[in-house]
C-alpha cells in the first residue's frame, strides 16, 4: 500500500489536511478503490459508534447544577485584596499627622504672637528670634549676603505655608482616587 | 448579582471572567451549558451513568477551584474536558469493579431476533468495545468520533504531541474495527 494514501487517509476522513495535501489525497481516492474502500470503513466505523447514545441522565439539569453549585466553596480573597483596608487606613493616618502638626505650629505661633516667646525660658521656640522682614529689607544694602537672607526668608515662609497644602491635597486625592477605584469591587463582592 | 435572563445570553468568555472573580452564579450557567458533554464524555470513559453523573459534578468543582488559574487564551471547552477526562480516569482507578468490562462477551452475533433485542445488543457491544481500549486511546477516541474535537484541540486538552493523537487515534479505531466487525460487515 505504499504508494497508497493510508497514512493520511485517517487524518483527510477527519478533515485535518489542508492545501496541497488535501487536494493529493482526494485526486488519488478518485482513481483508487482500495483507499475508497479504506475510506468507506472509517465512515462505517463512525456511523456505528454514533449508534451507541449517551443514556438519560438521571439528574434533571437543574438538579445537576444545584448540587454542583452546593458543593462550591468561596475562594479565597486574593491577597491584595484582603489588605485592601491598608491604603486609606495610611492616607488617613497620614492626612492626621499632618493635621496634628500644623495645628501645634499654629498653637505655637499664636502662643508667640501672645508673647510667650519673649520670655527667656521660651526663647527656643521663636524661630526668628528678632529677624523681621523690615530688618532683612534694611539688610539688602549691605550687599549680596543682605540678599541671600531675604531670599532665604521668603522661601522658608512660602514652604511652611504652601507644603502643608500640598501635601494634605495630595493625600486627599490619593483618598478619594482609592474610593473610587476600590468601593466599586468591594460592593459587588459583598453583594455576591 | 446577575438576572437570570440576561445570564443566557452571555458568551462563555463573559461569565468564566465573572465565575474567576467568585460569581457562582454564572459559574452555575457555565454548568448548565456544558453539563451534558461533560456527562457525556465522563460516561463514555466509565461505562456507568451514576458514576459518570458523580464524576461530572466533581470535575466541575474542581474545575471551579482551579478557575483563576485558566487562562483565557486556551479554549474553555478544552480545558473543562481535560479536568473531565481526569477525574474519569480517577474515577475507573478507585472503582475498577463498578466499571468492569470483563462480565460480558465483546462480540455477541448470535442475539435473539427481536429488532429492539439486537439493537439494545449492539448499542452494549459498541459500549463495551469502546471500555475495552485503553484508557490513552479511548480518550483521543471519544473526544474524536463523540465530541468533534480537532487533532489540535486533542493534542491541547490531552497535553500530547499532534502525532501521538494520530498514533492513538489510528490504534482505537483499528481495534474497534477488528473488534466489531461483524457488524461493520452487516452495513456493507
Amino acid at each position: 500500500m505504499s504508494e497508497h494514501v493510508q497514512r493520511e487517509l485517517e487524518a483527510y476522513y477527519d478533515g485535518q489536511l489542508h492545501g496541497t495535501q488535501q487536494k493529493r489525497v482526494a485526486t488519488h481516492l478518485e482513481t483508487c478503490a482500495e483507499c475508497c474502500a479504506e475510506l468507506t470503513r472509517l465512515e462505517r466505523l463512525s456511523a456505528l459508534l454514533q449508534e451507541a447514545p449517551v443514556p438519560a441522565a438521571r439528574l434533571a439539569p437543574e438538579r445537576f447544577t444545584t448540587q454542583v453549585r452546593l458543593q462550591l466553596q468561596p475562594r479565597d480573597v486574593p491577597e491584595r485584596r484582603r489588605h485592601h483596608w491598608a491604603i486609606p487606613a495610611l492616607l488617613v493616618g497620614a492626612w492626621s499627622f499632618m493635621e496634628a502638626v500644623w495645628l501645634v505650629s499654629r498653637g505655637l505661633m499664636v502662643a508667640l504672637a501672645l508673647g510667650l516667646g519673649e520670655r527667656p525660658e521660651m526663647a527656643w521656640f521663636n524661630p526668628n528670634r528678632g529677624t523681621s522682614l523690615w530688618q532683612l529689607l534694611q539688610g539688602m544694602e549691605s550687599g549680596w549676603q543682605g540678599a541671600l537672607s531675604l531670599f532665604s526668608f521668603l522661601s522658608s515662609t512660602l514652604l511652611s505655608t504652601l507644603l502643608p497644602l500640598v501635601l494634605l491635597g495630595s493625600i486627599s486625592i490619593l483618598f478619594w482616587g482609592w474610593w473610587l477605584a476600590w468601593r466599586p469591587h468591594e460592593i459587588k463582592n459583598g453583594n455576591r | 448579582m446577575i438576572e437570570p435572563s440576561t445570564v443566557v445570553a452571555r458568551a462563555d468568555l463573559e461569565l468564566i471572567t465573572l465565575a474567576q472573580q467568585g460569581d457562582r452564579q454564572a459559574f452555575g450557567e457555565l454548568v448548565r451549558r456544558y453539563r451534558e458533554r461533560v456527562i457525556g464524555i465522563v460516561y463514555r470513559m466509565c461505562g456507568d451513568m451514576q458514576l459518570a453523573e458523580d464524576a461530572a459534578q466533581e470535575a466541575f468543582v474542581r474545575a471551579w477551584q482551579q478557575l483563576p488559574r485558566y487562562q483565557p487564551h486556551a479554549p474553555f471547552q478544552s480545558w473543562l474536558y481535560r479536568i473531565a477526562l481526569n477525574r474519569a480516569t480517577d474515577v475507573l482507578r478507585a472503582d475498577r469493579e463498578t466499571a468492569n468490562v470483563e462480565d460480558l462477551p465483546l462480540v455477541a452475533p448470535d442475539i435473539g431476533p427481536e429488532a429492539a433485542a439486537e439493537r439494545n445488543a449492539l448499542h452494549e457491544q459498541i459500549r463495551r468495545a469502546v471500555l475495552d481500549l485503553p484508557e490513552a486511546s479511548r480518550s483521543v477516541l471519544i473526544l474524536r468520533e463523540y465530541e468533534g474535537l480537532s487533532y489540535k484541540e486533542i493534542a491541547e486538552t490531552l497535553s500530547i504531541p499532534l502525532g501521538t493523537v494520530m498514533s492513538r487515534l489510528n490504534y482505537a479505531r483499528g481495534r474497534l474495527r477488528e473488534w466489531l466487525s461483524p457488524w461493520l460487515e452487516e452495513k456493507v
